[in-house]
């Protein structure tokens, strides 16, 4: 399997990775400050609402990666181009486990808002169901030994996924109506002050240079394997 | 394709499952609902109308690795898609075949079991409905889950963990009683995808 | 001091979501690295052993 990245290409992965593990410390310093010292709690849910700086960057990106994940499959089936493969698996690691960390924050702000630890809601119940796509495409991919053979099966897996994700959506939504508790109202948020507007930007920015720091090292984990490989191939 | 079909129902009907194993096994599924829950009328109503659902699905997920895992393992897959002009051909004799075994005995033992939870003719008509077009939607899920896991190890919960996520909207749409023309609408998408999916899978095992 | 442990009550669910979040990010860096770092000593001794 041919790679197809340039020496630069690679020297750049390898080159970033300590520069990302510095930002991302420093981003998540300023953003624990901003959220935990320097932004007002709410008016109405005090400082619980303060889960929201993590459970929220957590939730967009937790979506965000399986968009990467089905995009890098389709283009995986237009170009053939072993790297939007590596992508594809590289992020459904990372997207689980955020999925997972939006999924249990969630439920930990859902107590003191909700009363209860869970709620049937449309939302949830679409990003319990996202977690199972997920875990899908992962075990699909370890169960098959073959690995040329699981990266095009899992590609289909993961395209499958994504169409199904906006009917599962509606369905999900429709079926919400029909059984929507009455005493439960939907934790809305008509308005986001600016106060708390910063504190979120920069834990969004700090979750996203950790996912970057995270996903240039399974690059790099990838391209030595299949540098380990062709050594033994040669031999 | 019809020699094909005769194949495949003979062997199904010959090897473990007869229409009456499957039929048993629906009605023994909704037998379990009293003894678990009493035989309060109304609760069992609203309860049979999901559980009958659990046994379909139960009964076309527990039996996918027949679809294609058997034909693939001694070989007879390749002949028999040389034989076959068409891949697609030999993919709607699966279909079909598939659900005359495991789809067609509840719709055999649905009116007997309406009667034993008190659901009025009525209503019988609208779950046969739901029933009917929601199943064909399902056989097509599991069979290009199957065409794509032939090659994974043969555990039926990964395949599980893949295929009740997609047979969620099935499931919501087939407990509402007036939702069978969404259940057609899911069911021919899922046809569509299938056929593609499908084929894309079985080329890529058997070549 | 006291304030930021107390967080007006919602000690409990705040830290526990913030611990959560912490801990997983970091297990999922430290398994990857340390991957990457066997990954890296393979290569090495392979290396090595040529030479």
């Amino acid at each position: 399997m041919n790679l197809r990245l340039t020496n630069k290409q690679i020297n750049i992965i390898e080159k970033a990775n300590p520069f990302l593990i510095v930002s991302t410390i420093v981003a998540f310093t300023f953003g624990l400050y901003f959220s935990l010292l320097q932004s007002p709690p709410d008016y109405i849910q005090g400082d619980s609402m303060r889960i929201m700086y993590i459970h929220v960057p957590s939730a967009w990106f937790a979506l965000m990666a399986y968009t990467i994940l089905a995009g890098s499959s389709v283009l995986w089936f237009i170009t053939r181009n072993p790297i939007f493969s590596i992508i594809a698996r590289s992020i459904a690691q990372i997207g689980m486990i955020f999925t997972l960390i939006s999924l249990v924050t969630g439920s930990i702000w859902g107590k003191p808002t909700w009363g209860v630890w869970w709620v049937w809601d449309a939302r949830l119940t679409s990003m319990l169901l996202l977690f199972f796509l997920y875990l899908a495409y992962i075990f699909l991919w370890q169960s098959i030994t073959n690995k040329d053979l699981a990266s095009k099966i899992s590609a289909a897996l993961a395209i499958v996924g994504f169409v199904n994700i906006p009917i599962i959506k509606f369905s999900v939504d429709w079926w919400n109506t029909l059984h929507q508790p009455a005493t439960i109202s939907k934790l809305s948020s008509p308005s986001i002050d600016i106060s708390m507007m910063v504190p979120l930007f920069i834990m969004t920015l700090a979750t996203f240079l950790f996912l970057v720091t995270v996903f240039f090292i399974r690059l790099r984990i990838e391209i030595l394997d299949n540098k380990i490989l062709r050594i033994r191939e040669v031999k | 394709m019809f020699a094909l079909l005769k194949r495949d129902l003979y062997l199904a009907l010959y090897s473990s499952s007869s229409f009456f194993y499957t039929s048993s096994f629906f009605v023994l599924i909704l037998i379990i609902l009293p003894f678990l829950f009493g035989t309060n009328d109304v609760q069992l109503q609203i309860l049979f109308k999901g559980i009958i659902w659990i046994g379909l699905s139960l009964s076309i997920l527990l039996t996918m690795e027949r679809i294609f895992n058997a034909d693939y393992e001694d070989g007879n897959l390749d002949i028999i898609l040389q034989q076959n002009p068409s891949i697609e051909i030999v993919i709607i004799s699966k279909y079909i075949t598939h659900w005359i075994v495991y789809c067609l005995p509840l719709f055999i033992v649905l009116p007997m079991l309406s009667f034993l939870f008190y659901v009025s003719l009525d209503n019988i008509f609208l779950i046969f409905l739901n029933l009917f077009f929601g199943s064909f939607g399902m056989v097509f899920i599991v069979t290009f889950v199957s065409a794509l896991t032939l090659g994974a190890k043969r555990t039926i919960f990964l395949k599980a963990i893949i295929v009740i996520p997609l047979f969620i909207p099935f499931l919501i749409f087939g407990t509402n009683l007036e939702s069978w023309p969404i259940l057609l609408a899911l069911s021919m998408m899922s046809f569509v995808l299938s056929m593609y999916v499908s084929a894309y899978g079985l080329r890529l095992y058997v070549e | 001091m006291n304030e930021l442990i107390s967080m007006g009550g919602y000690a409990p669910f705040i830290w526990s979501a913030y611990g959560f979040f912490f801990i997983t990010i970091i297990i999922l860096f430290i398994t990857n690295f340390l991957r990457l770092k066997k990954r890296e000593e393979i290569l090495n001794k392979i290396n090595n052993n040529r030479d």
